[in-house]
């Protein structure tokens, strides 16, 4: 049932794929810069918070005056706040794509793993920078969702009360608070970086930005949206009162909308079923390679004496798994005997996909349980099988 | 066929062109008169203006894959 499900979304994210090739340019196509876009906002994110943060005072009383500051009084300030807000918004929704497109062709099993678990993190990690932007503001939303989530916190056996002491900076809301939400919103922002390059160490070619065209696009949407809908504060927190609802946003303050139906306690609960599930994705419905019909062919192996160092494996391994190192003695084939460098394959990081030896033109490559001669042998099968009977 | 597109291609992204040159205008308008969302906005259009005339003139064969 998962696997039919499965199936029928990879032909329709494949369909929609086809469908946006007719009309756009193919290099064009937006579904293949996903995470290119989620780069995109996440810079935009960046330099607009770097300007907004200039003006913020992190206090309980200069808290929602500076952001009023900014919006109102300095200069195209309400503007750089709107790209800020929405460009949280496409950045998650940029993110989601990336996630369901990756999930829907299944580029996650195997040596994708890791791409997948740094892209959860990702996920996460930029989720509760989104959830902390919204506690800076300090209006009556803001206030809600701090008293809301430190009761949550409070409500974890053992930690509970630790928790939720780290959240507010103290034992209740004061002015080291808002430092905390400052802290708890630019720190996970910073971590984002971190984690990008998890999440990009083992590829060798990843697209880390859109083209031109959507750059522009990006921007000019952002501007539209920041200029027609302008980012507002709802009315500022009061002490002592608590407010009766918020408007939500569906990114990133989902979690309180279960706080409608569900103890927080257990809205905490199903948000980490959730991210746990998220994280063992890769290693469900796993399945051997015989079962899918593949042989293991062992890591790829170089032949050191055919080795001419010309890197042409190096530059096509789609996982990082080759390396060049300066070459410790001549080949032995006369291509290789002036070589500089020799090809060392990371095992971890193989996973036998032979394209190495596609790249190869000095036969330098092997796979140890796939040699040439069997792979001749198949080729000779098969063109017994395909060729046509002749009349 | 395809001159015919072509030409078509080549004066929408002209239409979008003038257009762009309007948005300017609106620009220049908002920030003389202190509109300073109608002159974002106004930016914010002529971006998505320029994106289009990108895809257009792709379209046209004008441009070659990067």
């Amino acid at each position: 049932m998962y696997r039919r499900l499965l199936l029928s979304l990879q032909s329709a994210t494949l369909r929609l794929d086809t469908v946006l090739n007719r009309v756009l340019p193919q290099d064009f196509n937006p579904l293949y810069y996903t995470g290119g876009l989620a780069n995109l906002f996440l810079t935009i994110l960046v330099v607009s918070g770097i300007l907004i943060f200039l003006y913020y005072e992190p206090s309980l009383e200069g808290a929602y005056a500076s952001v009023e500051f900014l919006t109102r009084d300095v200069p195209y300030g309400v503007v750089f706040r709107g790209i800020h807000r929405y460009a949280a918004d496409a950045y998650m929704v940029a993110i989601l794509l990336h996630l369901f497109r990756n999930w829907f062709t299944d580029r996650y099993r195997e040596a994708r793993d890791s791409q997948w678990l740094s892209g959860m993190f990702l996920l996460v990690v930029s989720g509760f920078a989104g959830f902390t932007g919204y506690l800076l503001v300090w209006d009556e939303r803001a206030q809600l969702l701090t008293s809301l989530t430190a009761q949550a916190l409070r409500s974890v056996p053992l930690v509970g009360g630790w928790l939720a002491r780290v959240f507010l900076g103290g034992p209740g809301v004061s002015d080291t608070t808002l430092s905390r939400f400052l802290y708890l919103h630019v720190g996970p922002a910073m971590t984002v970086y971190v984690l990008l390059w998890w999440h990009y160490v083992r590829l060798r070619h990843p697209k880390i930005w859109p083209p031109a065209v959507w750059v522009l696009f990006s921007l000019g949407l952002l501007f539209i949206l920041a200029s027609a809908l302008p980012a507002a504060s709802g009315r500022p927190a009061q002490p002592g009162a608590t407010p009766g609802g918020f408007a939500v946003d569906w990114f990133f303050l989902w979690p309180y909308v279960l706080a409608r139906w569900l103890a927080p306690a257990w809205a905490m609960v199903l948000v980490g079923a959730l991210v746990a599930y998220g994280m063992v994705i890769p290693y469900t419905l796993r399945e051997t390679p015989e079962q899918r019909g593949l042989r293991a062919l062992g890591q790829a192996v170089v032949v050191e004496e055919n080795c001419t160092g010309c890197e042409l494996c190096y530059y096509d391994c789609p996982y990082n798994a080759i390396y060049m190192v300066p070459s410790p003695y001549p080949g032995k084939s006369r291509a290789a005997a002036n070589r500089k460098l020799l090809a060392v394959v990371v095992d971890s990081r193989c996973v036998e996909c032979g394209i190495c030896i596609g790249a190869c033109p000095f036969e330098a490559l092997e796979l140890p349980r796939m040699l040439e001669k069997d792979v001749q042998q198949r080729i000779r099968r098969g063109a017994q099988v395909e060729a046509p009977v002749p009349s | 066929m395809r001159k015919d597109r072509s030409t078509w291609h080549f004066a929408l992204a002209g239409f979008l062109a003038v257009l762009a040159l309007a948005g300017v205008a609106l620009m220049v308008y908002g920030e003389w008169f202190d509109q300073r969302l109608v002159a974002s906005g106004a930016l914010g259009v002529i971006l998505v203006l320029y994106a289009a005339i990108v895809v257009l003139f792709r379209k046209a064969g004008l441009t070659a894959e990067e």
